[in-house]
């Protein structure tokens, strides 16, 4: 079953050691699944007794943590008392891309530059300028079948609307599906269409001047 | 076992100077956990009427715990600043703390780890071009000269499902950013036994922690 991520991947994600654009998908599913709030609040009490067990300073630094706090209090008496609370705050992502949570957890995808790259599907990138990974909206039109394709490394889709099916499973909005390069479907999506977040493995792209010939030889 | 939560509140609570000289005000010692208890105090005195008396204890206890951690993860550059910054945050934030989904120490670690994420996600912003490196000079040596004496802690839930090895394991690699090796040189274990610990740690998780989806 892959409605869920798995174990490994969520303690990565709650002790903050995913790249960007993984935060980004397993985020969304956080979010999204009241199943996987549970855990990530059971492996942050994991990080809570991480820092429990630091080691404290000695007595003689004591001095050095109170001229600290003087200083802090200095700050506090300069800044607003209340900050406002985001409602992504719980969420294991960067707070410069609570923006980009916010506009696919309210699905507004209307301002967003879809390309078309089948009569069926179309697509549209999301900047996470995250090295490592593509991050791309796929839309599907009712009843369109997926066609097949191939990926180097893993892809990690989150559903944001609507549905699609496959032989393994039905995944609603929320679903989190990882699949490796060796898994074969042909998903179909449903009657209300589908719209999915999908995350690859960017190809490795060199830059600079011996740019466009390293390329050359990486394809 | 009296003398130790004896021992336990008497650091904590309402320090004027140092919180290690404090007499005991507590009214709820019921729970497993006193000193867990205390903080969860300390923060509602600070999120309903802005206590500082109760800001400063907690910010003697966490706070170079907070820098340690910091300081753990090969970012001593940043741990003063970060740690400023995590105050900051439980101070602005305190009202939105809900003492009966998490103890403080749980609710800051998610602040901690929340800031090093922000700091991370700048710092690549600004470098898109370039490859997401741990500074491995200075860092890396004050990194080592932390010194990791640790007291036992009391079992919660997720730890109950593990064996102390595994439970070392897990905390070292995913929550302290150690590499295999560090952390079986730590643990005296060799990284064999540290890569079949993880394992092992991870399929009993997988197979304890919430839902119906196995
Ligand atoms: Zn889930």
């Amino acid at each position: 079953m892959k409605y869920h991520p798995d174990i490994e991947l969520l303690l990565k994600y709650t002790s903050g050691k995913l790249e960007p654009s993984l935060a980004l998908a397993v985020g969304l599913h956080h979010k999204h699944c009241k199943i996987c709030q549970e855990r990530v609040a059971e492996l942050e009490i994991v990080g809570g007794e991480t820092l429990e067990s630091m080691p404290t300073v000695a007595d003689n630094e004591d001095q050095i943590v109170l001229k600290d706090f003087d200083k802090l209090l200095g700050a506090i008496d300069q800044i607003q008392p209340v900050a406002t609370i985001s409602e992504y705050e719980d969420l294991a992502v960067a707070e410069s891309d609570f923006d980009i949570v916010d506009k696919l957890v309210k699905q507004d995808f209307d301002d967003m530059e879809w390309r078309r790259v089948s009569p069926k599907i179309w697509k549209s990138t999301i900047a996470m300028n995250d090295a490592d990974f593509e991050v791309e909206l796929l839309k599907f039109a009712a009843n369109a079948k997926i066609p097949q394709h191939t990926h180097e490394g893993d892809e990690y889709t989150v559903v944001l609307q609507g549905d699609f099916s496959d032989s393994q499973g039905h995944y609603k909005a929320g679903s989190f599906i990882v699949q490796d390069e060796n898994d074969e479907h042909s998903p179909v999506a449903g009657e209300n269409g589908c719209i999915c977040l999908a995350i690859t493995n960017a190809p490795l792209k060199f830059t600079g001047t011996l740019g466009p010939i390293l390329n050359w030889f990486s394809h | 076992m009296q003398q130790e939560r004896q021992q336990a509140t008497n650091l904590v609570y309402w320090p004027v100077s140092s919180p290690k000289r404090q007499s005991v005000n507590m009214t709820n010692l019921q729970t497993a956990d006193p000193q867990a208890q205390c903080w969860k105090q300390h923060m509602l005195a600070v999120a309903s009427s802005q206590d500082r008396a109760a800001f400063q204890s907690l910010y003697l206890h966490f706070a170079p715990k907070v820098k340690s951690f910091y300081l753990n993860q090969g970012m001593a550059r940043q741990a003063e600043e970060l740690t400023h910054e995590v105050f900051i945050k439980i101070w602005q934030k305190a009202a939105s703390y809900n003492s009966e989904k998490a103890n403080v120490s749980t609710w800051i670690f998610t602040i901690v780890r929340n800031l090093r994420i922000d700091y991370l996600r700048r710092r690549r912003l600004d470098e898109v071009s370039q490859d997401e490196t741990h500074d491995v000079g200075e860092d890396g040596e004050l990194d080592l000269g932390v010194d990791l004496s640790r007291k036992k802690k009391q079992v919660q839930q997720v730890f109950t499902y593990l064996n102390e090895e595994q439970r070392n394991v897990l905390q070292k690699v995913y929550f302290e950013d150690k590499s295999h090796q560090i952390a079986a040189a730590e643990l005296d274990m060799t990284p064999g036994v540290v890569k079949s610990r993880i394992r092992s740690a991870l399929k009993v998780l997988r197979s304890h922690l919430g839902g119906e989806d196995k």
